[in-house]
């Protein structure tokens, strides 16, 4: 047994070589995590500065929202509970119609938007694109369509086709293009090419290799945004109707305009129950695309 | 683009079409499972054409914001001016940076303990 350990060269004081070794690591990572974390306070200090945080005036200021929230439920007795509801609810109908208005308002800015950020997407994809220029190019387009805010885009659209829905669909519609060609050009990133070479070699030409290569492959995910976008638009068509561009979001900045608070909190109650079944049903379906899609693999 | 000959010595036509009689699914889906594609599609295609109609964009009115559009917004958005404001333009730009942080951090650190439940 001797002879067999003569035989390897042994290394002295490995273990201790291990431990000495460990030890810089451990204090390398150590110092790096003090400069870090002194940056990320400098970071916060920072920001407090530049938006004159005062916790003095938070503190003041935090009854106070109590306040708005009290004038936005009317007085509602158990007693009359029926009667205060309906007075509460008293323009329920054009409130349902605009409700209605904002979730057509969605999904045809969704279907409007998908389908020219789907298209746009085949080109923003570096596996995919044929001419780096061209993927350069279309990639800035719709980061412009994505990073200018909704609300800029419906005003500028209110300049030039009135207040309405249909500036607010236009905004929603330009955003939707920007997020979901940017969504759908990294689903296509990350789909196999293995398919392309083979419907090239069968030789399909690259809207055949589109069409049955990466299309198949790419439907769940996109089932799977898109579901998500349509939640999304309702929100935005919401938000994007506070400077005129139709639906409920209208109806609530006008009431808050005039002081009828109790009409806002009424409508405030109807867009989040809206949104939340939205929010419940569009779960399941999407998570039923994807269910397909890992079920197929 | 060239078109890939195939030398097909041991597939004959006659091959080809024993197959599509033997399994037919795997040339063309059934028409059944078709006219059904059809129907399913043919309703968002209707909503969406019915929205098209309803919030008049098939009308010239559409045809004529378009035009103003690349008239007043397009003409006026472009030269930008005004860049002898740039110094409060950053101050600004600082102050919502600014403000994304800290309510990204604070939203953050309170959803973080409600994440459990």
């Amino acid at each position: 047994m001797n002879h067999a350990v003569a035989a390897v060269p042994k290394r002295p004081g490995a273990a201790a070589r291990f431990e000495i070794e460990y030890a810089q690591y451990r204090r390398q990572k150590k110092i790096y995590a003090v400069i870090f974390g002194a940056a990320f306070l400098a970071c916060i200090v920072a920001a407090g500065v530049a938006t004159k945080v005062d916790l003095m005036a938070l503190v003041k200021g935090l009854p106070r929202t109590t306040d708005f929230l009290a004038k936005l439920v009317p007085p509602i007795a158990l007693g009359t509970f029926a009667h205060d509801m309906g007075e509460w609810y008293w323009d329920i109908r054009k409130w349902m119609g605009s409700l209605l208005n904002t979730l057509l308002m969605a999904y045809l800015a969704t279907v409007l938007g998908t389908v020219v950020g789907g298209f746009m997407s085949f080109f923003a994809a570096r596996n995919l694109a044929r001419h780096y220029l061209v993927y350069w190019l279309v990639r800035r387009v719709l980061e412009v369509a994505r990073t200018v805010p909704d609300i800029v885009w419906a005003l500028l659209f209110i300049i030039a086709f009135g207040i309405g829905p249909m500036a607010g669909i236009l905004a929603i519609t330009v955003h939707t293009i920007g997020a979901q060609g940017k969504l759908f050009a990294e689903v296509n990133e990350n789909s196999s090419t293995l398919p392309i070479d083979g419907i090239r070699a069968a030789g399909g030409n690259w809207f055949e290799e589109m069409r049955f290569a990466v299309l198949p492959q790419v439907t769940p995910n996109y089932m799977s945004y898109t579901f998500w976008r349509l939640e999304l638009n309702v929100r935005s068509a919401t938000i994007v109707g506070f400077v005129g561009a139709g639906g409920i979001g209208h109806d609530l900045f006008t009431s808050i305009q005039l002081l009828y608070f109790a009409d806002a909190g009424a409508i405030l109650v109807i867009i989040v129950a809206t949104i939340m079944l939205i929010d419940m049903l569009s779960e399941k379906l999407r998570h039923s695309a994807i269910g397909k899609a890992s079920f197929a693999h | 683009m060239t078109t890939l000959k195939v030398r097909r010595d041991s597939i004959t036509e006659a091959d080809i079409a024993a197959e599509r009689g033997r399994f037919p699914q795997m040339f063309s889906a059934p028409l059944v499972d078709r006219i059904g594609a059809w129907l399913a599609w043919s309703m968002p295609v209707a909503l969406t054409l019915y929205c098209l109609y309803r919030f008049g964009f098939i009308s010239g009115d559409f045809l004529h914001g378009v035009s103003k559009f690349a008239a007043v917004v397009v003409g006026q958005l472009f030269p930008p001016k005004g860049f002898e404001q740039l110094p409060l333009f950053l101050t600004v730009m600082g102050e919502t940076i600014a403000m994304a942080f800290l309510g990204t951090l604070l939203g953050a650190v309170i959803a973080f303990p409600l994440s459990f439940f």
